[in-house]
């Protein structure tokens, strides 16, 4: 039986090729009065198999730049890669394949598909790939979060907690090279938050699990391996080994 | 209140439109109807006025009016002299009215109608009577060999004054089979006449949906023409002033002879309006029945459109109830909007209307018909009832969305929107089954029943079962919806690329059927109206077809035959031709027996061995001579008659006669007649008719039908008005008659297809709307990585589940109701109960419907593929 971390597992945070990155990126709404600078020329990179949180003040364009990085969003210039794939150069069907093939998503809202069971939710981008589930590993998956008694469900009748763990067992059902969360402890209280936090914790150190997480909470930020600041579309600072008090400082420092 | 409903209406009016035109298309089918049949009616109801001056109508008994099917009877001329002389009688003419008339064309070929027989008719001295007759251009006939030709016929056939037109001729001689021969009479156009403004006389268009051509000539022209020499069949006298027609008519009814009556011009015109009235009352009531279907697929429509709309804005119901609104405010809030859209809806549906008014019409006329062209009658009361039936059937519709809105709770404007549960699955089921089987017992019953009440049952049963459906249908979404895509699942296997994607889409399609039974089924039962209607109509079609080919083939061996009006020395020829084993003459004549109307086959008992078998249940086959009549079992039982039992037949001339039931035989099948007597006795009662004369063939053994075929077609080309079918033909010809449905089935068709289309069109909303609903779904899908290609793939996948979920259990109900309506109007025909059905037809049907439902999917397939995957964040 084949192992269940991602190849990349083996690789250390910062020595080999970053799992992605941007360069220059801009990212304008609008035009004349009405123009938004989203992305300001953004330069950075994202260890592989490291867990980064990605942190800034609402309007930063934090949330944006996730988007790019997702294949969700193009730039309006500049270059975004995943591994070595340069995305701006790919069509519509090629990005799309590529998110069904090499990217996971965790979304603030869930995003669970109403009329699915949670087992269902969990293996449908693997269904979406024509793929069969790989049990053994989304039975680990489960057994971790803990949902073992509610894959039946459908999410109307899970918690929000329960309902964001699906969503994530979701996103590394096939094990993709990289998982985007957006807001993941948005909707989330405390409990339930921690809980989520110390699953993509272990993905990353169990499994070698590359996580870019983007969130505006410094307790959320602190469990991951690098904190990179943005402020008015362009980096700002970064946090290596970050804690609650030191994301604090810097937030501050980024404000003043 | 009202400025949130008004407010909520016009933010989802593109949502509406679908709804709304298929409203409007329902009420303007029912406005249409009511302006035609009333411009139909406005027109005759003048025709009768223009026809009915202060006179006297003296005409043989139960001759209502003298153009319709009546057996041809006759007054002698001598009796006009004796009314002239009667005291208050200004002026009195004899008149003459044949139909069935051969006429040929210019071109030298026979002018025939689909449904409307020729008319021959002469024309009045009188001012006064002539006055129906509007000349156009040229003049009344003043000569023999002229003739006014109606502006109907003039118009499509090209003729102007000095034209010429044939009219076939059979001199008769006094008996049977004495001098009788053929020859065509040739008479000059000298005028063009309308009847009353219209183009072609309102009562026989009304009676046959058709125009039949009518050839006006003097008296003395029609009586030879006609075989009447010396006769009349109907003398109009005039009262002096003074004297009033109801005391003429009861001086005249003195002096006639037996089988003769005096009615007043007003009776005349009544008799006749009340029967083309009573052919408009059952043509309003089978379109509406129609109209009906129509009606009932919208309900659906606009039931589904409202609980999708009250899905959407569940956040905003459950806002208004935090900011106070009370439930009754909601409920009341919802059914006004539905109100103003069904009257919105149903304005326009009025005004469309009077296009549906005259494309109907023109349906009718391509189908071969005609209905009095008179302007169009726009009675107010058309836009009470088509207004008052859009906007009752809309609000009736939206009520029980309109109460999900009322319960929606609270404190759902905080909390996401989820699909409720399916509650009550039991009694759902219960309820259906229950309905089902009372649906059943229905059909079943109306199978049984005379044909006249068994469309009551039906129609119950088809309802109730369509119903019973609809509440059982979401518990069936899901295993239907895997049923079907089962046969997709073999795509997943080995094989790559694109039809494991579309086997993907397939599969995804299937789970969201069966995960929202409750708007699956919903927009499923759109279709299943639909195809009910289709299904059902075409069921008895076919089995109208089926009964008469079984008939004809149960009872009849001839070969080939001719019909039209073969007198003996035709029939002599035919028998003459080398390969002709044997032929026999059938004369089937309206005559009136034990006091009914109906026809009495008159066969030669000698050859009818060889050429039919009418299968003898009591009696023997060779005591048919003489006085003897043979009946069908049905009448035999219906009024106790056995062997040796006396039958009155009046046969129109001279005092009715008694015959003596010799043997019956099994239903009236074949010609489709309930009795047969000899010919020679039939001769001897009235003279050899006209019109009715046809000849059974039989090819000698060992010759084949086709052999003989042309010789026999080279050899009628001398008769005009005879055609030479064979046996198929001949058993398409009689199905056309069976059930009286040719004139309907065509309308009925076309009605079908519309409903139809407007299923398509609820398809198309509904699905619109899910897509609406479903974006941030679809975004999610595409943010996991399913391509727009397979998101297309799957909605359209969709599309095809639901179609089959609705249109399998329509085509189901509609065989059912179809073979129960079949069997009973078929059993009313031919005494059999026939139920035919057609796989192509049904068949062709469902692809119709699926195909519809398909190309209903490709617009809002084509928007949900543009979502964009951050459609899932935003």
């Amino acid at each position: 039986m084949e192992s269940h971390a991602p190849a990349a597992a083996a690789a250390q945070p910062g020595v080999c090729a970053p799992a992605a990155r941007a360069q220059t990126a801009v990212k304008i709404y609008g035009h004349g009065q009405t123009l938004v600078r989203a992305l300001d020329g953004v330069t950075l990179e994202l260890p592989a198999a490291a867990f980064t949180a990605i942190m800034g003040p609402s309007g930063s364009g934090k949330s944006t730049l996730l988007h790019c990085l997702a294949a969700l969003d193009s730039l309006t210039s500049g270059q975004v890669f995943l591994g070595e794939t340069e995305l701006s150069a790919l069509d519509d069907k090629r990005l799309t394949l590529l998110r069904r093939e090499r990217i996971g998503f965790i979304f603030q809202s869930f995003n669970l598909l109403p009329a699915l069971t949670a087992i269902d939710n969990i293996t449908l981008p693997l269904r979406i790939r024509g793929q069969d589930p790989d049990q053994a590993w989304i039975d680990q998956l489960v057994r971790i979060v803990g949902l073992g008694g509610r894959l039946r469900h459908t999410p109307a009748e899970l918690s929000g907690g329960e309902q964001q763990r699906v969503a994530a067992v979701r996103a590394l059902a096939a094990r993709p090279e990289i998982v985007y969360a957006d807001e993941p402890t948005g909707n989330l209280d405390r409990r339930t938050s921690e809980d989520l936090l110390k699953f993509l914790r272990r993905a990353v150190t169990d499994f070698g699990q590359t996580v870019v997480m983007v969130t505006h909470d410094p307790v959320a930020a602190a469990f991951a391996d690098q904190v990179i600041f943005l402020a008015d579309g362009r980096v700002a600072g970064e946090l290596a080994a970050p804690s609650r008090a030191r994301v604090l400082d810097a937030l501050k420092e980024l404000e003043a | 209140m009202l400025r949130v409903t008004v407010a909520g209406l016009l933010a989802h009016r593109l949502r509406l439109i679908l709804t709304a035109v298929t409203i409007a298309i329902g009420v303007a089918l029912v406005a249409g109807t009511f302006i035609l049949t009333d411009s139909a009616a406005g027109a005759l109801g003048g025709a009768a006025a223009a026809a009915a001056p202060a006179q006297v109508v003296v005409q043989p008994a139960g001759a209502d009016g003298g153009k319709s099917t009546a057996a041809p009877t006759s007054l002698a001329a001598g009796l006009v002299t004796q009314i002239r002389a009667v005291r208050g009688v200004a002026s009195a003419q004899g008149l003459v009215a044949a139909d069935k008339v051969t006429l040929i064309g210019k071109n030298g070929r026979e002018i025939t109608h689909r449904r409307a027989a020729n008319e021959l008719l002469s024309y009045p001295d009188i001012p006064a009577l002539a006055a129906q007759y509007t000349i156009q251009s040229g003049r009344p006939p003043r000569r023999p060999g002229e003739a006014l030709l109606d502006a109907a016929t003039a118009r499509s056939l090209g003729y102007r004054v000095g034209d010429r037109i044939g009219v076939a001729t059979t001199t008769t001689g006094p008996g049977p089979g004495s001098g009788t021969g053929t020859g065509t009479t040739t008479l000059t156009v000298v005028g063009i006449t309308g009847f009353g403004g219209a183009d072609s006389p309102a009562d026989a268009q009304l009676a046959s949906f058709d125009a039949p051509t009518v050839v006006v000539v003097q008296a003395g022209t029609a009586q030879r023409l006609a075989g009447l020499p010396g006769r009349f069949t109907e003398i109009d006298a005039l009262a002096a002033p003074g004297v009033s027609a109801a005391t003429l008519s009861r001086r005249l009814a003195r002096l006639l002879p037996p089988g003769a009556e005096a009615i007043t011009g007003g009776q005349a015109a009544a008799l006749q309006a009340s029967d083309a009235a009573s052919h408009l009352a059952s043509l309003r009531t089978d379109l509406l029945a129609f109209c009906l279907v129509a009606l009932l697929v919208a309900a659906f429509v606009i039931a589904n459109t409202f609980a999708i709309l009250v899905a959407q804005r569940t956040r905003e119901y459950a806002l208004l109830r935090v900011i106070g609104a009370s439930r009754g405010q909601v409920l009341r809030s919802a059914l006004t909007e539905a109100a103003i859209l069904g009257l919105a809806a149903s304005g326009a549906g009025v005004g469309l209307g009077i296009l549906a008014a005259a494309g109907l019409r023109g349906l009718l006329t391509v189908l071969g018909g005609t209905l009095p062209p008179d302007g169009l009658t726009f009675a107010p009361r058309t836009a009470v009832v088509a207004l008052a039936t859009g906007t009752v059937v809309t609000v009736a519709s939206a009520l029980r969305p309109a109460r999900l809105a009322a319960r929606v709770e609270p404190i759902r404007a905080l909390r996401e929107a989820l699909p409720t549960a399916l509650r009550r699955s039991r009694g759902r089921l219960v309820a259906g089954i229950i309905g089902i089987t009372a649906a059943v017992a229905l059909l079943v019953t109306g199978s049984v029943a005379q044909s006249g009440r068994s469309a009551v049952f039906v129609g119950a049963g088809a309802l109730l079962a369509i119903a019973a459906l609809v509440t059982a249908a979401p518990l069936m979404a899901g295993p239907v919806a895997h049923l079907i895509a089962a046969p997709t699942a073999y795509l997943r296997g080995p094989s790559r690329g694109r039809s494991r994607g579309v086997a993907v889409a397939v599969a995804l399609a299937r789970d969201n059927s069966a995960a929202n039974p409750r708007r699956t089924a919903a927009t499923a039962a759109i279709l299943t109206i639909g195809l009910a209607a289709a299904a059902a109509v075409s069921i008895v079609a076919t089995s109208a077809r089926a009964s008469a080919r079984d008939a004809i083939d149960g009872t009849s061996h001839a070969d080939l035959y001719v019909l039209g009006n073969v007198g003996p020395g035709l029939a002599r020829a035919i028998a003459a031709q080398p390969g002709v084993r044997t032929t026999m003459r059938i004369d089937s004549p309206l005559v009136e027996v034990a006091g009914a109307r109906t026809r009495v086959d008159g066969i030669d008992p000698g050859r009818a061995a060889l050429l039919m078998n009418y299968g003898v249940r009591t009696g023997a086959r060779t005591a048919l001579r003489g006085n003897a009549v043979f009946v069908s079992t049905l009448q035999a039982d219906r009024h106790g008659w056995h062997i040796g039992s006396p039958v009155t037949i009046n046969f129109g001339q001279g005092a009715p006669r008694t015959l003596l039931v010799a043997g019956t035989f099994a239903d009236k099948r074949f010609t489709g007649d309930d009795y047969l007597m000899p010919i020679t006795t039939l001769f001897r009662d009235m003279p050899d008719q006209l019109d009715s004369s046809d000849v059974l063939i039989r090819a000698a053994p060992g010759t084949r039908p086709r052999a003989i075929r042309s010789a026999i077609g080279t050899l009628i080309r001398g008769y005009p008005g005879n055609s030479l079918l064979t046996a198929a033909q001949y058993q398409s010809a009689q199905a056309a008659d069976l059930g009286d449905l040719g004139h309907i089935l065509g309308v009925l068709t076309a009605l079908v297809a519309l409903t139809v289309l407007i299923a398509a069109l609820g398809i198309a909303n509904g699905l619109a709307l899910s897509v609406t609903e479903r974006a941030r779904e679809f975004g999610v899908m595409r943010a996991l990585g399913l391509t727009r290609r397979q998101l297309g793939a799957m909605i359209r996948a969709e599309s095809v589940i639901m179609c089959l979920l609705g249109a399998l259990p329509g085509a189901a109900i509609g065989i059912g109701a179809g073979a129960a309506l079949a069997a009973a109007l078929t059993r009313g025909q031919t005494g059999v109960a026939t139920i035919g059905v057609s796989p192509v037809q049904l068949a062709a049907a469902l692809a119709a419907t699926c195909l519809a439902a398909l190309l209903a999917g490709i617009v809002p397939a084509r928007h949900a593929g543009r979502v964009p995957a951050l459609r899932a964040i935003e």
